[in-house]
This record gives C-alpha cells, structure tokens and sequence, in this order.
C-alpha cells in the first residue's frame, strides 16, 4: 500500500483550485494591494477650498528634492544647509509652507527637517534661534529614546540591549531616496489585513465542507483517509496561504519599487522608524516584515482549517476570523500593562503591524534579549505545529453518526 | 477470511441504535434487510470504522476495525454518499484510489476498467455536477471497488438505478461475493432473494433472523412486511 501524500496533495490544491470564491478573493485582494500601494497619488492637496496641487505632482516635485539629497550624510553641512533654507522663510507667516520662500529653499531639505523636528520637539521658531549643531542632534535623539524606553516602559535590560543596538549604528547617519521602501512598510497593516481575511475566506471550509457534503464517510473509511488525507489537506492549505502571502508581498514591493522608485536599500532603517535601534536597512526592514507576514500566513491558514474541522461549518469559521481579526484592528491595551499589551501585540490578529515587527519589546529568554522579528515567527512556527496536530486529533475521532 | 462483530453496541444518549449484535460473516452475498430506524446504517458504519461502538469489537481476519489494515481491505458505498462537483468521473475515482493507497498506474488502470463496469466509461471525463442520480450511484459502485475489497459493505447499493441497471448490478455482486465478503442493504427484498446468499435481518438494532433464506422459510417478502407492520403498529 502506497502513502500517496503527493498525490493527495495535488488533488487537495486541485479541489481548492476549483473554488471560483478563491479566484474572485484573489482578484478583490489584488485590487486592494494595488489601491493601498497608490492611494495617496490621487487626489488634491486643498488649502481654504483651492487646489494647490494634485498628489501626483507633490510626489513627483519631492522626489526630484529627495533625489538631490540621496547619498549625503546628515552632518553639520547638512544640517546647517537645512537650518538656512528654513531661515529664508518670512516670519510670522501662517501657513510658511504656501510661501514662495518655502517652496523655493527649504522645501528641498523639507525630509531633514522633519527629522529635525521629531529627534528634537523643536518647531520651526525653535530651530531659527537654534545654534547648529551635529552632536547636539545626535544626543537629542539619544535623549529621545531613553523617554521612548522609559514611557513604554522597558527593563533594565532590554535598555540595555538597545543601547547597545544603538552603539551599532554608524553616525552620522546617511541619507538616501527611499520612498519604495516607505510605502511597501505604510502598507504592510493594510495588506496584512487583506491576506489574513484572503485565508480565513479560501480556509475555512476545507475540513468542513467534506462533513456538509457528506464524502467524509468516503474518505475516512479509505484506508488513508485518517492519517494521510489529513496532511495533505493541512499541506495543501498551507501552501495557498504561503503562495498566497508570497504573492500579495511580491505584488505589493515591486508595485512600490517601480512606481516610488528602487533605491533606497541601504537606508538606515532610522530614518524612518525615529526611536528603533536596531542596526537594520530599509531594505532589509521590508524583507523582514514581508517575512513575517508570509509565516503569519502559515498559522493564519492552519488555525482557519482546524477551526473548520472543529466547527463542521465553513460559515461560523469565516465568522470566527473575521471577528479575530476586526477585533486584532479595534482593541488596543494601554502600553503601561505591559505584559498584557505584549502578548495582545504580538498575536496573529493584531501584529501584522509595522509597529508590532519592529517592537522595543522584547521577549528575554536565557538572560537574552530576543526582538519581536526574531521570537514571534518562531513562535507561530511552533503554534502551527501543535494546533495542526490538536487538529488531526479532532479529524481523527470524528464520527459519521446522524443525517 | 472471516469478519467477526462481537457483541457491537451503538447507543446515543436514550437511544440504543445497535444492540449487542454478534455474527460471523464469511465469504459470500449477505442482505442486510430492515426497516428505517431498525440500526443498518449504524452498523454498517461501525463496520466501515467511521463511528465507533459504544461496545463490542469489529475484526476481519484477526485485524481490528480502527486499523488502517482493515480499511485497505474495505470497500464502502455510503446510502447517501457526497462527490466533489468540479471533479470529472476519473478525477473522482483516481482521488478515491488515492485515498485508498493505490499507486498512480494501477489507479489510472483499475479506473479505466471499472469506468467501463458501471458504463460510464464514455462520461469519465466529463464533470460529476453533470451526471443523473443513477449514474452517480453507479460512480459510488465504480469507487468502492477501486481496490478490489475482501470486505463490500454497500448501503442502499441499487437506489437510483433503473430496471437494467439493477439485474446488471446483481450479476456484479454475485461476482464479487465467490472472492469476498459483500454485506449489502435495501429496502427492496427481491434484491435480497436474487442475491444475498444469507439474509440478517434487523429490528430495534437487534439481529432477529441469521441465515439461509429458503421455502421452508415461507416468503422472505411477507415475513419482513410482517416485521415492517408490527414497527407501524407499535408507532
């Protein structure tokens, strides 16, 4: 007798293939990565009910900025180059950025001076009566992130930990065009959202739709129904998930990178997460998170099937998930419970967020400090693993009884 | 070969579906008569391993029902049996073969071959959705002889099927039961007399009769009517 996991496999993807609902949940999924990517290109930057600009054209100006200044570090000269840019200004202006003065000299430096801004707290009166100066900014930042670590609050040795991740960090730190890289992370809530419904929708019937169409007395009584069947169901599942994650993140980074631009890899990751310590590139910040979306997948889809099998109903599972990941949306626990915050954060259905990956967070195990990125994975790895075999016990003793 | 159920019982809750029923059933035809209600269904599950007894055991030839060596050795033909839509007749029996530990080139043989028993050889690869209630009922025959069982449990095998379709299905039973054991249920009783070599018959999930039907017996038909009125008496 052959184990046949192979070719139970491929008629489980086939039977999952054969669901227009997965096509038409691919499609709708598809249209929302495409729209969430490039949403904010439309429309009309209004200011007292006139158009100044369309988005596009916004982009498009400050990208040619942001451009000019890729590849220079923010050091003295160019903080210094900022500070007068922004002095043009006229004082006392309302709104300084419709002034020509604005859009002609400090507009150009406008990335650096918001990094300014949100390492010091100063505001633009501030910063005109502000002595330039590069280890000032530095030493801001660092002040920054020691409030950041005690708001939170962290232990004593996770600020340990992170302060040796910042020792890391090369300073100054250099600046480059990432706008790609940005808009792939802005998006990463959004297409996390879709890909866990996108699961929980092609997912949830696969265990019982067999029960509602009655071949389960076909399969459990074949001599492979019992033990094989159910991996291969379980494989078959997890690999629409994967494939499915793996497509939404390809689909969503090269949509960004060829529409915002490639380069920008070697960012400092930084930049644009202000109080993260970690010594990681933009680029790699975007591997990391799109990995971790595409192992979310995995649980995401074994908990959806499982669920089926427990439930025989695809429509209570899809309402199941669907709650799970509305509510992972809506509820929020105060930072201050921290242990409780924790682990509501890093839980499928609220840590597809971009916050959650690059956590301060972290999990200390064996006096060692573990990031979010680097422990949860793991964890839904594990998760997975028990919950598929917790479900093969269910499938195991179900019994054909009524109808 | 020798399928021993021994002393099986099936109650849920207040209800006993299957009451201590012992018998050994060797090579041959067995019809499994009784009215609705009377515990076939159950049994025969029990006997196929996809409900468990509340008590008793289930074994051919010394292997235990919950084994996947008994299953290997079963073929089963569910009274209401579900089939994947999408699926064409030969995707459907190539699955089933799969389920059923066959390798992939004697499958795709004994698919051809049993496509052509049942006559639907000339639909094998058109979709399942498309198929008459008879030809999906000669579908579910075609799958539960994908690997040429010991052990036949067929539940209602001949509803759906036509006059012609039914004395062809006979002679295939009759086929099947010189090599293995064929336990079949209906409700029809000439079915029975053409081609059950023993007769169980069930009431209230007790076995009231095991054996040979013959004339001294007197009509098999009448005495199972006798059996199906007094349940319409006592409802």
């Amino acid at each position: 007798m052959y184990n046949n996991l192979g070719r139970l496999y491929q008629f489980e993807l086939k039977k999952l293939a054969k669901r227009k609902l997965l096509w038409i949940t691919a499609l709708v999924s598809l249209l929302c990565i495409g729209f969430t990517v490039t949403s904010g290109l439309f429309g009309t930057y209004y200011v007292e009910g006139e158009p100044v600009e369309s988005h596009y054209q916004i982009f498009k100006t400050d990208q040619v900025y942001r451009k000019a200044l890729s590849g220079r570090e923010i050091d003295q000269k160019l903080i210094q180059e900022t500070v007068d840019a922004y002095m043009q200004i006229p004082m006392g202006v309302e709104r300084y950025t419709l002034t020509q003065e604005y859009q002609t000299y400090a507009r150009p430096y406008s990335d650096i001076f918001n990094l300014l801004r949100n390492w010091t707290g100063m505001e633009l009166a501030d910063i005109r009566n502000w002595e330039v100066d590069e280890d000032t900014l530095y030493m801001a930042r660092t002040e920054l992130l020691e409030k950041k670590w005690q708001a939170i609050p962290l232990t004593e040795s996770e600020k340990e930990f992170w302060r040796n991740k910042e020792n890391q960090i090369p300073i100054p730190f250099s600046y480059h065009y990432d706008e790609g890289y940005e808009i792939a992370l802005d998006s990463f809530l959004t297409i996390g959202v879709v890909m866990l419904f996108f699961v929980a929708i092609c997912l949830s019937s696969v265990f019982s739709e067999e029960h509602t169409r009655r071949t389960d007395q076909l399969m459990l009584s074949s001599a492979k129904g019992k033990t094989t069947a159910y991996w291969a169901k379980i494989l078959a599942g997890i690999t629409i998930s994967v494939a499915t994650a793996t497509l939404m993140s390809l689909t969503t980074i090269i949509l960004c990178l060829s529409i915002f631009g490639a380069e920008g890899f070697e960012t400092p990751a930084q930049i644009y997460f202000t109080t993260y310590s970690y010594p990681l590139t933009m680029g790699e910040a975007c591997l990391i998170a799109y990995g971790v979306l595409i192992i979310t997948s995995i649980l995401a889809g074994i908990f959806a099937m499982v669920l089926s099998e427990l439930l025989h109903s695809g429509v209570a599972t899809l309402a199941i998930s669907s709650g799970l990941i509305i509510l992972g949306g809506m509820i929020s626990v105060p930072e201050q419970y921290r242990i409780l915050a924790q682990m509501w954060d890093w839980s499928p259905m609220a840590y597809l967020s971009k916050w959650n990956v690059f956590d301060l967070r972290t999990l200390t195990l064996f006096g060692q400090c573990f990031t979010s990125w680097q422990v949860v994975p793991a964890i839904y790895i594990l998760l997975s693993v028990v919950l598929a075999v917790v479900g093969k016990y269910i499938y195991q003793r179900y019994q054909v009884s009524g109808r | 070969m020798e399928l021993i159920i021994d002393r099986v019982s099936k109650q849920y809750k207040n209800k006993i579906a299957v009451d201590r029923i012992s018998v050994k059933l060797r090579q041959g035809v067995y019809g499994l008569l009784g009215a609705n209600g009377a515990g076939k269904t159950t049994l025969m599950r029990m006997l196929c391993g996809i409900l468990k007894p509340t008590s008793g055991t289930i074994t051919f030839d010394g292997v235990d029902v919950s084994e996947e060596q008994y299953r290997a050795v079963l073929g089963y033909l569910p009274q209401d049996f579900g089939y994947y839509p999408e699926f064409t007749a030969m995707d459907f029996l190539l699955y089933l073969a799969a389920l059923k530990g066959i390798p992939k080139a004697q499958a795709k043989r004994k698919a051809n071959e049993l496509l052509a028993l049942v006559s639907l050889d000339d639909v094998g690869r058109k979709k399942i959705k498309t198929f008459s209630g008879g030809m999906k009922q000669r579908l579910g025959i075609a799958q539960a002889l994908l690997n040429d069982p010991k052990l036949v449990i067929l539940d209602e095998p001949t509803a759906g099927l036509d006059p012609k379709e039914r004395v062809r299905f006979r002679n295939l039973i009759e086929t099947l039961g010189k090599d293995s054991i064929v336990l079949l249920s209906t409700h029809i009783v000439s079915d029975i007399e053409h081609i059950a070599d023993q007769v169980l018959m069930m009431k209230d999930g007790q076995l009231i009769f095991e054996g040979k039907w013959d004339n001294q017996n007197g009509d098999l038909e009448e005495f199972y009517l006798k059996q199906f009125e007094e349940v319409s008496d006592n409802v």
